[in-house]
């Protein structure tokens, strides 16, 4: 049907693009960063951008002292940076280069009649694989230095049937399984554009070794970004200029491609999000759902072939005809191609070794498309530990809805049956392919952004679970070949501020609150505090004065405290109602689930605040164990962590391993950290 | 339309408006369209929806800014506004809402018109008149709903759909010049 503006005005054409461009004089750029590092034969996408040229000749592109020139296809023209100026993309994809050490990618050529050149100095770390080992990587989602001290103090400091704390004087008898790792090192967490960084771009950082931008998966920025990337256009008409952008490629298809190892990936997240897509994708914008399920599928660094041997998470709908733009049933096609299906727990316990496994976990009851084309409607993420196991939220948190989805697995039988699936029984198969895992505790950090501490804090113990799970396992190995690492991509604003004593009456009542209102630039705002409100302080709320008696609390003093104290039985230790920041936390253990209970009488619960809602620009802890742990020790970039990775399988690491175990091991000259053993 | 669909429509848009402060959501009454008039400085637009989360100047002459208003995950936005840099005017507004919405209220059928661009992937686009266009994202017909609304001047549209504003130049004779 013909349809006809009525009521558009005459309209002045405004060559604003066109004036406003940035340099007339044409110019040419290599799509590398400064300090580029690649691994000898790492794939990645040589890009040149020459502007304000209605026509290219005369192209020369040396690296070294090579002539790559023949690498590249023919000039193309684009509109770069959103304007009407002449440009030209002129691509070489999927290249590597071989020979270690550090050379110059030098770019000439004439750009109608001058001649333009440009030059990048690229570091390129030798790789041969001598060490057969496995690789287990787990990223904590914002798990800074404070998360790991919250699942320390909650799931540590247990009392038991006799009333003694676990956590005396200071000391724990028993620390977490990611504290007793003995390497650790800092990583800092920046991206190309921001010191507060996200998922996408500090997970390109450790997967393929190099920088990149907010919401960038394994891609480096480029002239068309401007359509999408700070304008809010995405959509499926500006996904080609998603899917341009120069990709470098990740270690789990560097080692696959090369080397034959077996891939995974588990998070309780929905495994198209980011943190899992730097595993398995290429593209510019996170969220584009659609095109990253469509990856794993047939991966463009592997021919096509699926990115991985074990796929472990929630948000089923990308992967099915219903939620699909082009109606490929994802699912189907792994089954086809040799892959287990599984969508629950019940079914996982019985997966055993052999063939690949696919486990979607959660997803919609009607998957459909976004409007926009690139995603589906709902992004589905696994229930957190804390409602999987049925616990009962504080006030102030949304109380769990599973829906059909009762039989959700918690992560450390994820883990376990993705090593078992990957691992293979070595008597069978000689000698067994090695493997790399990413396992991810991906709502410590969706827990965070809304400041809902329980559901964070559990999340954290169920992490640590899960490296348990994986530090026992290699610990049975009949050879030490297993590295296991735990960081996190980035911090969240989480701190420690002390202890709350407040009575179950008042943490999990919903009906008694406090309504605060008040007027800012921004407007009016308002918010609800409820009782559990000092064990989870949300500092965007206005401190409002009102003494409960409970003074000496440190970061909690002045919060609202029209609640009234509730008497405490005589026989209990502690005297003030709300808070002690001098006491220390005291929880007891469910003997079913290993987890803590998070009510009871007399329970101290650790008490947590918020400055904000989102990731802070903080170094993040790294702690490492097996072959090579050592080179992770100090501080380090996160870029290193992929660089660091692949040394440990490239060298021999025989000198640093007995380092590392006369520290750690039976000699008494050095000292032992008190519940580490 | 049947009138069971046009309450539906009503409903759909009056609910959204009734919950939205004022420049949250783009308003529709009797006296027509209502939101922002593109043109604002930034000044101007912080007064209406507070400091940007994200700002990044990009392209030729922009400056790109990215709102969280509202309860959303990471790398969610409820908006986003792009400035022109060289005289600092205001020449795209996006709404983009946490569910889909119907928005054919916003979108009178006799202003509107339905483009096809890249990935046959639709767009619904309205002209408000002094070189001002509305348009629904991912909408191919009355009835369907969208996640994002975008208010764009003339300029935008060029700079950043120029696919659309071709089909859009064939539709109107004075953009043809």
């Amino acid at each position: 049907m013909y349809y006809r503006f009525v009521n558009a005005a005459v309209v002045t054409l405004i060559a604003s693009a066109s004036v406003f461009a940035q340099s007339t004089a044409p110019s040419v750029r290599i799509l590398l960063p400064e300090r580029t590092r690649l691994l000898k034969g790492q794939l990645f996408d040589l890009v040149l951008e020459v502007r304000n040229a209605s026509a290219v000749s005369a192209l020369t592109v040396t690296a070294g002292t090579t002539d790559i020139t023949g690498k590249f296809s023919a000039p193309v023209k684009a509109a770069l940076d959103c304007d009407s100026t002449s440009g030209w993309v002129i691509r070489a994809n999927l290249q590597s280069l071989d020979t270690p050490g550090s050379l110059i990618i030098s770019v000439s050529l004439n750009a109608d009649t001058t001649n333009v050149k440009d030059n990048r100095s690229v570091l390129v770390q030798d790789f041969s694989l001598v060490n057969r080992r496995n690789i287990i990587l787990f990223i904590g989602d914002a798990m800074g230095t404070a998360y790991r001290d919250s699942a320390r103090l909650v799931s540590r400091a247990i009392v038991d049937a006799n009333g003694q704390n676990s956590f005396r004087n200071g000391f724990f008898d028993n620390l977490l399984e990611m504290d007793k790792m003995p390497v650790s090192g800092m990583s800092m967490t920046y991206g190309t554009d921001s010191i507060v960084p996200d998922s996408a771009n500090t997970g390109t950082a450790w997967a393929t070794g190099n920088k990149t931008f907010l919401n960038g998966v394994n891609v480096l920025a480029d002239g068309t970004d401007c359509y999408w990337r700070f304008t809010g256009q995405t959509n499926a008409a500006n996904l080609q200029y998603m899917t341009d952008n120069p990709r470098v490629e990740n270690l789990w298809q560097y080692l696959k491609r090369r080397y034959g190892y077996r891939t995974g990936i588990v998070s309780t997240a929905a495994i198209t999000d980011a943190t899992p897509a730097v595993e398995g994708a290429y593209i510019g914008y996170r969220t584009a759902r659609l095109e990253i399920a469509r990856q794993y599928r047939e991966n463009p660094m592997l021919g096509g072939k699926p990115a991985f041997d074990v796929i472990l998470g929630g948000g089923t709908d990308p992967f099915t005809a219903q939620g699909r733009t082009d109606g490929r049933d994802l699912i189907g096609e792994f089954q086809s191609l040799g892959f287990r299906y599984v969508t629950n727990a019940t079914q996982l316990r019985s997966v055993t070794y052999g063939d690949p496994l696919l486990g979607l976990f959660k997803g919609s009851a009607s998957p459909t498309p976004n409007s926009n084309g690139i995603t589906t409607a709902a992004d589905v993420n696994m229930d957190v530990a804390y409602d999987k196991l049925g616990l009962r939220r504080p006030a102030s948190e949304p109380v769990a809805n599973l829906g059909p989805w009762t039989d959700q697995p918690l992560l450390d039988l994820m883990t376990q049956k993705a090593i078992d699936v990957l691992s293979e029984r070595p008597s069978l198969v000689s000698p067994a392919q090695p493997f790399i895992l990413m396992v991810e505790g991906a709502s410590i950090d969706k827990q965070s952004h809304p400041n809902q501490a329980a559901g964070q804090i559990w999340d954290t113990i169920e992490f640590d679970k899960a490296v348990g799970v994986a530090r026992v396992w290699a610990a049975k190995r009949p050879v030490k070949d297993t590295l296991i690492i735990v960081t996190a991509d980035h911090d969240q604003s989480m701190s420690i501020i002390g202890v709350s004593n407040t009575p179950d009456q008042e943490y999990f009542n919903t009906t008694k609150s406090v309504k605060l209102s008040w007027t800012s630039e921004a407007g009016a705002q308002d918010a609800t505090v409820y009782g559990d409100s000092y064990a989870n302080t949300r500092a965007g709320l206005p401190f409002v004065n009102t003494s409960t008696g409970a003074s000496n609390n440190g970061g909690v003093a002045g919060m609202p405290g029209s609640f009234k104290p509730v008497p405490v039985p005589a026989n209990k230790p502690e005297t003030n109602t709300y808070s002690t920041y001098f006491g220390t936390t005291a929880y007891r253990l469910d003997p079913n689930t290993g987890y803590p209970v998070n009510e009871g009488l007399g329970l101290r619960r650790l008490a947590v605040g918020y400055r904000t809602g989102d990731h802070t620009g903080s170094s993040v802890p790294v702690t490492a164990e097996g072959p090579g742990a050592l080179v992770f020790n100090g501080y380090m970039d996160e870029t290193d962590l992929f660089f660091k990775m692949a040394s440990t399988l490239s060298n021999d690491t025989t000198d640093i391993d007995k380092a590392v175990d006369t520290l750690t091991g039976g000699s008494s000259v050095f000292p032992k950290t008190i519940g580490k053993q | 339309m049947n009138h069971c669909a046009s309450v539906a429509v009503l409903c759909a848009v009056g609910c959204l408006l009734a919950q939205a402060p004022d420049a949250i959501d783009p308003q529709v009454d009797s006296a027509g369209f209502h939101w922002f008039q593109l043109g604002e400085t930034r000044q101007e637009v912080v007064r209406q929806l507070g400091p940007p989360r994200l700002s990044s100047v990009f392209g030729a002459d922009f400056e790109g800014w990215q709102f969280q208003i509202g309860e959303l995950e990471e790398g969610e936005f409820s908006h986003h506004a792009v400035f022109r840099n060289s005289d600092g005017k205001l020449i795209s507004m996006t709404r983009e809402y946490p569910l889909p919405v119907n928005v054919d209220l916003l979108f009178p059928a006799s202003q509107t018109a339905t483009f096809t661009g890249p990935a046959d992937w639709h767009v619904r686009a309205r002209s408000l008149g002094e070189g001002r266009f509305l348009l629904a994202m991912g909408v191919a017909a009355p009835g369907e709903k969208t996640t994002k609304i975008v208010l764009l001047d003339e300029s935008a549209l060029r700079a950043f759909y120029p696919w659309l504003m071709e089909q859009i130049k064939a539709q109107i004779p004075q953009l043809r010049k």
